[in-house]
């Protein structure tokens, strides 16, 4: 409980700090996308039986929607779906390995993005590789800091 | 345990589908609300983000801010040239108006409002007010240089949504300034315009400035939009592809107005 309530308040902030603060620091025309970041993190991390990942896919996605103005529900549904996805391709990968992580992130980001472009269809097909490449490296330099702190973190994860 | 286990679940899809609709029928009054509770802290971070970006425009557009500086310095001289004839049109125009009394030309009833945060894809900004504060859809936003900025698109309690002129579903008249060549703007997103609708035959210059033509009762005349960079013509259409940068960047904009009246 206290997990998914402070998931719930960390995913928040987060959100307001990527259209608030990293809008600034664009590529390319295209933003660093942390929410779904630590959403593929959190999923990539957590136990089997555990809810969390879903619940901050779901959490993560509504921020993204209200500060977003597309149809509401879009990023929910997304946020969800990653989790989901995430969750299908663990138990193919043997978890707590880097080569795991890189392919079930870049995995995740492509299936975001195809998707993205996909519901955004009426605007014109804006796939954008540029947004997968940013995130994934960030991804992945997020990875290896986690894992430098992995045994704190993983432990209140796991509980 | 496999009974609680199925109910837990269920449960969940319920609570999920629950606050999905209460979302989709209620997203006027929960972004509302999110938005004021946030007016603060996003504030904060959009003002703190302008601060400190400027080490890494310049680290990923270098080679563009290059071309830029020369393009504005050969800008500069001519506008020199020509504030030497303009001071000299002035002093007359002053003379004449003393004699003849008249007044000043209309002015925009302007309302100052701060941007909170950026849409992670499309063209949209959120600015720090809203129906408290006498915002209405559909109204003007310009900066302090009357650049055209974009429209009022949603509007909350303490906050709106703008919609940028290069959204994709931005559509508005235009004149190119200087020349009677009028043409239709279209947003194509990430900070992009193209002009539609001018014949072929019509002669277009590049860096030739881009001005609203007020067509619309949305937009005033006079307003600027962009500078030409680049003409796309071709024999299989009566028209030419016009590409404009817009005037206004969002990444070095903090203060911007809406008209009121």
């Amino acid at each position: 409980m206290v997990k998914t309530i402070f998931s719930l308040i960390f995913f928040y902030f987060l959100a307001i700090i990527q259209t608030s603060f990293l809008v600034h620091y664009e590529i390319m025309g295209r933003m660093l996308n942390l929410v779904l970041i630590s959403i593929i993190l959190v999923n990539f991390f957590e136990k089997k039986e555990s809810k969390l990942g879903v619940i901050v896919g779901a959490a993560g996605g509504f921020y993204l929607d209200i500060f977003s103005p597309y149809f509401p529900g879009l990023f929910s549904v997304l946020g969800i779906a990653v989790a989901l996805l995430i969750r299908m391709l663990k138990p193919f990968f043997e978890i707590r390995k880097f080569v795991s992580f890189i392919i079930i992130l870049f995995i995740a980001l492509l299936f975001y993005e195809i998707i993205l472009a996909l519901t955004t269809l009426a605007n014109g097909f804006y796939f954008n590789i540029f947004s997968l490449i940013y995130n994934f490296l960030v991804g992945i330099i997020l990875y290896l800091l986690t894992r430098v702190f992995h045994v704190a973190i993983q432990k209140w994860v796991r509980k | 345990m496999w009974l609680n286990k199925k109910y837990s679940k269920i449960l969940f899809l319920v609570l999920a589908i629950f606050f999905l609709f209460l979302f989709l029928f209620l997203q006027r009054p929960v972004r509302s609300f999110f938005y004021s509770m946030s007016q603060p802290v996003q504030q904060w971070f959009w003002t703190k983000g302008l601060e400190n970006s400027g080490f890494w425009s310049g680290l990923f557009n270098a080679k563009d801010l290059k071309i830029q500086n020369q393009n504005l310095q050969e800008e500069n001289q001519i506008f020199l040239s020509r504030t030497a004839e303009m001071n000299e049109l002035k002093e007359e125009n002053q003379r004449l108006r003393e004699i003849l009394d008249l007044g000043l030309t209309k002015d925009f009833k302007l309302l100052e409002v701060n941007i909170l945060s950026r849409d992670i894809i499309n063209d949209f900004i959120v600015i720090n007010k809203g129906t408290e504060d006498g915002i209405k859809e559909r109204m003007t936003v310009i900066n302090y240089q009357k650049v055209l900025v974009g429209q009022v698109d949603e509007v909350y309690k303490n906050s709106s949504r703008i919609q940028l002129l290069t959204d994709s579903k931005m559509k508005f008249s235009v004149e190119i300034a200087d020349s009677n060549v009028q043409a239709l703007a279209h947003g194509q997103g990430n900070r992009k315009i193209i002009l539609d609708l001018i014949s072929r035959d019509e002669e277009v210059l590049r860096d030739a400035l881009v001005i609203t033509s007020g067509l619309e009762v949305d937009f005033p005349s006079g307003l600027l939009v962009g500078k030409i960079r680049g003409i796309e013509k071709t024999d299989l259409t009566p028209f030419q592809k016009v590409d404009v940068e817009p005037l206004f960047n969002i990444q070095a904009a903090d203060l911007i107005f809406i008209i009121a009246n």
